[in-house]
């Protein structure tokens, strides 16, 4: 096991493999991530960012389940935003975020300031992945089912605001 | 050869790379994130699954702009790791021609949580053979979907490989060029550039996916 921060990583080197919670873990990079981001844009249109948030949300929250084990509401939101931390992401604030919906908002988004380095400012707002995220962690603390759960960017780095804000929605 | 795998893959997985204070990962040159394989692989997939139900040229087109997406990773990640001041300390100092400079890089993937990729022939300035034991891609697919019938989906796997020919022998990224898009459209555009193509994949049933990149 390899410490990753808080976390640890298990890495096989033999296999070339890293898992943490179950899930699969690779190195990329913002030029990667940004690529891959615009080829499903182009390719699926309006339908692109809800297929990342499930994505996003599947993944996420199939971790944060095996890494949350027994901790308390508070604590299955701290573990998520040093998760995203420590794997890249940005700086996750999940402390506006209750059992019915609130506001999470993230600081140096990887994906809003990478999008921005790469392309420049754009319309829409491009953290879909975040979406997932933050669906994930409020429906995994709060023990609320994924389809109740909506998450939309309301403001975007990417998109000329200061931070990424998303309005979280419990149906 | 004069590429020590284990050395480089123990030393590069040693290193502690972590977000910072700022939750960003800094490294290379590149901003990194450790994310989500199957995060890749279901975006992905869900665009090539589509571009095949509206037709082959669909299909096609979402296969370019996946392997570019590859390409562009791998002259950014390959090309800024290929500057780095740890390839200077970890990987230069076994270098004893070009050639170690892929097999340096391929070591450097075997680090990347990517899967354990091999070189199984390289012809200098000619031709690259790689196959992987267990790339992501095809280990996500054959977990999500049925095995297919055709059509490797190791995409991202695909621009590596040609990435790694066309920053070798198209460009000369020995030479610390600056990865500028205008040079990207130099060692991946222009006629007489490496492309590879994935002769066999794991989600065919294939033992090994496996990759061969040549001039177009």
């Amino acid at each position: 096991m390899a410490p990753m921060g808080t976390f640890e990583v298990a890495q096989d080197l033999e296999a070339s493999t890293a898992t943490l919670g179950g899930q699969s873990l690779v190195f990329h990079c913002h030029f990667y991530n940004c690529a891959l981001q615009a080829a499903v844009e182009e390719a699926l249109g309006d339908d692109a960012a809800d297929i990342q948030r499930a994505a996003a949300h599947s993944v996420v929250r199939a971790q944060l389940l095996a890494l949350t084990k027994g901790q308390a509401t508070d604590a299955r939101l701290a573990t998520a935003s040093k998760l995203f931390a420590e794997l890249g992401f940005g700086t996750l604030d999940l402390t506006g975020l209750g059992p019915r919906g609130g506001r999470a908002t993230v600081k140096a988004s990887h994906y809003a300031m990478g999008w921005v380095a790469i392309y420049g400012e754009r319309e829409a707002p491009t953290c879909n992945f975040v979406e997932g995220f933050v669906a994930a962690a409020l429906g995994e603390a709060f023990g609320i089912a994924s389809e109740r759960v909506r998450v939309r960017e309301v403001g975007c780095f990417a998109c000329g605001a200061e931070t990424c804000d998303f309005d979280v929605e419990v149906l | 050869m004069a590429i020590r795998e284990q050395e480089v893959v123990a030393a590069v997985a040693g290193l502690q790379i972590v977000g910072n204070e700022e939750g960003l990962i800094p490294a290379f040159g590149l901003y990194l994130t450790r994310h989500y394989a199957d995060y890749y692989n279901r975006i992905s997939f869900a665009c090539y699954h589509r571009a095949e139900r509206e037709g082959p040229a669909a299909r096609d087109r979402a296969r370019a702009a996946l392997i570019r997406a590859g390409e562009v990773c791998a002259f950014n990640t390959f090309g800024g790791i290929m500057l780095s001041q740890e390839w200077e300390a970890v990987v230069a100092p076994m270098i004893e021609s070009r050639e170690d400079w892929a097999h340096g890089m391929v070591a450097v993937v075997n680090a990347l949580g990517w899967g354990k990729w091999r070189v199984d022939r390289l012809v200098p300035g000619e031709e690259l053979a790689i196959s992987i034991a267990n790339s992501y891609e095809s280990t996500g697919y054959l977990a999500d979907h049925p095995e297919r019938s055709d059509g490797g989906v190791c995409f991202l796997a695909t621009g590596g490989a040609s990435g790694i020919m066309n920053l070798l022998y198209n460009g000369d990224i020995t030479t610390r060029p600056a990865l500028t898009p205008q040079y990207f459209e130099q060692v991946f555009s222009t006629a007489g550039r490496f492309v590879a193509r994935e002769t066999a994949c794991r989600a065919n049933g294939a033992p090994r996916c496996e990759l061969i990149t040549t001039r177009s």
